[in-house]
């Protein structure tokens, strides 16, 4: 036995039983098309180690997307030495049948892994596994992955696969089903369980669309309240701890040079007032005013003295102004954990718990209608929604969608129209001063420009937007030993590739500005940045380095001070603008090169197109207030 | 009384049996594979408006999501309401 393959249905919980066998931490989701991309692991029996593969989901061995071809070809892969192990759900036999008899043709060892055996046996379906050993000549296993009852069991059946010899008709195949389903399956007749009936509920438009109303609203909510009561959690460690510890390095390092500009950036002095000495007393002068330093502020004094600088008269203390300061382990490490992890976490928190109990097909199925208007069906939302978390996943999902058109118009409204949450943070933290007069305006321009956009490219784009055709799982409740493992799978993911290109980012912005070579740019630049969006010439150097991670630009337009509309047309700018370069390299992997560059012409266009349009208008309406 | 209908002229409850899928090799073996196949028992479980999507309920419990062109081309010989 050299590698076994799990293959099956989607949605059956390969991704489940992946994980149990490997101890891995592959996303696991209640919606079909979960995985998309195979995935290795390994299994360790005794002193062997097995590779152990998790297929996407497929339904038949013709394949009709991407992810289903990439099954198929798994399959296709695998030789007599090989274990295919056939994952069904107990719940929908039939159907699992129909896939596991035409790949038992194949004759490859196989096993069967009769999966969600606890939700069959609570809806009260009853499998004879014996006779269904017995008709199909293999070993079969029930199991619950997500439980890990039947995970041992299923461990020492591999190495008792069997080629299966089951004969039949490839064109009475269901005929085949039906015969053997009469066999070993009894269904104690039930009515429609308190679920089916939610989720029927929820399909439905009436009640569908207010319930899906409620879920976004309470979406926010939760997404909202806990990441900032994490932030006001996280910013008194930065403010205490790592202040004093930023500033005892700053030290050491001489308060100045190369190193100290990209670790530490600079440290803000503010000024106290004048030091000045009588009869042997001493006094600060703030203004006109005389302060006494009492024996309490002198004690202080000492202990912080490093903090507290005299220059001159004039006595200064020193403080690390997180938003500004630009340094690698300052702002670097601040706008990372303190503004947009928090946000990373309750939003995947939220995303999970929709995934995992199987609310997003619902979704899907209700918006489709209107995700026809810019050219794709009702699972086009998925990659939006993960998208809104991060940008690299959403790509990753495209592979959902069947044909080349509407991944193109899927990841184009994707890298422009979508903000992702780092791009969300950047803009709360540059727009938040402003309020709802900046945030309004710019996540209204952004969701005008998706709708726009997508509705030009699905009118000029040649073909049309296949129709949805997508199995609507029911209700499940969620496992919290599984969400917790994909968020931080997912976290841990976000942390990898965000803090690395973030430290990059900054490092090249310092050294691009010692060089002069943003000011060489920013210069050449000028007509366009200040003449046409109407921005500060320095916001050049963001919009450059936007391209590497969007956090980096929000500590390079802070120390700018904007107008609220140079605010407004900056962040839709920039979102609109390049995505980072992580979700670049997906969009090149998942659309190729030709498409790639077509994408990113719309996006320069557009965004150039749409930041001068909106600096206009926000302009004129300035000039009407101010009537 | 029996009546033949397509999925998109059925009304939210009223369940039948599957006649027959007037649609391409592609289409038809894709709704196959999903258990959607003459023979199979289906309730319509409600339908989108402006030409939406319909969703039904096909014999042991699975619910599919098939867009209105789709769902023109299954024929169903309707048997009635479900209670």
């Amino acid at each position: 036995m050299k590698r076994v393959l799990l293959f099956g249905n989607p949605n059956v919980g390969k991704s489940a039983l992946f994980n149990r066998l490997t101890g891995a931490n592959v996303i696991v989701s209640n919606y079909p098309g979960t995985t998309v991309d195979f995935t290795k692991g390994i299994l360790s029996i005794g002193d062997s180690r097995i590779t152990v593969e998790d297929a996407p989901g497929t339904y038949s061995l013709e394949p009709t997307s991407v992810a289903e071809e990439v099954a198929v070809n798994m399959l296709n892969s695998l030789d007599k030495d090989d274990v295919v192990v056939l994952v069904i759900d107990s719940t929908t036999l039939e159907r699992g049948l129909y896939l596991a008899l035409q790949v038992l043709k194949r004759r490859l060892p196989s096993v069967i892994a009769l999966n969600m055996a606890d939700e069959a046996r609570h809806i009260g379906v009853k499998i004879n596994i014996e006779k269904l050993q017995e008709i199909l000549g293999v070993p079969c296993v029930p199991t619950v992955a997500t439980t890990r009852v039947g995970i041992s069991e299923l461990v020492s059946a591999l190495p008792k696969a069997k080629i299966s010899t089951i004969e039949f008709d490839d064109s009475h195949i269901w005929d085949k089903v039906g015969d053997i389903t009469k066999q070993v399956q009894d269904i104690t007749h039930r009515h429609h369980t308190v679920l089916e009936r939610l989720g029927d509920a929820t399909v439905k438009p009436l009640t569908g669309i207010p319930f899906a109303i409620i879920i976004i609203l309470f979406s926010f909510i939760a997404i909202r309240y806990p990441a900032e009561g994490l932030i006001s959690l996280i910013e008194p460690l930065f403010e205490k701890y790592w202040a004093s510890l930023m500033l005892s390095l700053s030290e050491r390092l001489g308060n100045k040079g190369v190193l100290h500009n990209l670790l530490i950036g600079e440290v803000t002095k503010e000024d106290l007032g004048k030091l000045i000495e009588e009869n042997g007393e001493r006094f600060i002068l703030v203004g006109e005013t005389k302060r006494k330093i009492d024996d309490v502020t002198q004690e202080a004094l000492k202990e912080r003295a490093g903090n507290f600088v005299v220059e001159g008269e004039r006595l200064f203390v020193k403080r690390i102004a997180y938003k500004e300061s630009f340094g690698v382990l300052t702002t670097g490490l601040y706008v990372e954990l303190c503004a947009i992890l928090p946000y990373i976490l309750a939003f995947f928190l939220v995303l999970s718990l929709l995934e995992d109990t199987g609310y997003l097909p619902r979704l899907a199925v209700l918006i489709d209608t209107l995700m026809h208007r810019v050219g794709l069906h009702g699972m086009g939302i998925v990659p939006m929604i993960l998208g809104l978390g991060c940008n690299v996943p959403g790509m990753l999902s495209l592979r959902i969608l069947e044909s080349r058109r509407e991944r193109f118009i899927a990841a184009t409204l994707l890298a422009i129209g979508v903000p992702c949450m780092a791009q969300t943070a950047m803009v709360f933290g540059l727009a938040g001063k402003f309020g709802l007069r900046a945030l309004v305006p710019i996540f209204f321009s952004l969701f005008i420009v998706w709708i726009t956009l997508g509705v030009l490219m699905n009118k000029f784009m040649r073909g049309e937007s296949p129709e949805i055709l997508l199995d609507v799982p029911p209700y499940r409740p969620p496992y919290p030993n599984i969400l917790l493992k994909k968020l931080w799978t997912r976290t841990l993911w976000f942390l990898k590739g965000g803090v690395i290109w973030v430290l990059v980012g900054i490092m090249l912005a310092n050294i691009l500005y010692t060089l002069g070579v943003i000011e060489f740019i920013g210069n050449i630049t000028a007509p366009l940045i200040v003449g046409l969006l109407g921005l500060p010439k320095d916001s050049v150097a963001a919009i450059i380095l936007g391209l590497l991670r969007k956090d980096v630009a929000v500590g390079m337009l802070l120390p700018l001070e904007m107008n609220i509309t140079q605010t407004i047309v900056a962040c839709v700018v920039l979102t609109m603008f390049f995505p980072c370069i992580a979700s670049f390299v997906m969009m090149l992997k998942e659309l190729g090169i030709k498409d790639t560059i077509k994408s990113a012409l719309i996006m320069l266009v557009s965004a150039f197109a749409v930041g001068t349009l909106l600096h206009r208008i926000l302009v004129l309406a300035e000039s009407v207030f101010a009537r | 009384m029996e009546t033949l209908k397509n999925l998109t002229q059925m009304e939210e409850d009223e369940q039948g049996v599957v006649y027959s899928i007037e649609a391409g090799h592609r289409l038809a073996t894709r709704l196959n594979a999903m258990g959607l196949h003459p023979g199979v028992s289906v309730r319509l479980v409600c339908p989108q408006p402006a030409r939406g999507p319909v969703v039904i309920e096909i014999s042991g419990g699975i619910r599919i999501a098939l867009g209105w062109g789709m769902a023109r081309k299954v024929l169903v010989k309707v048997e009635g309401k479900a209670e």
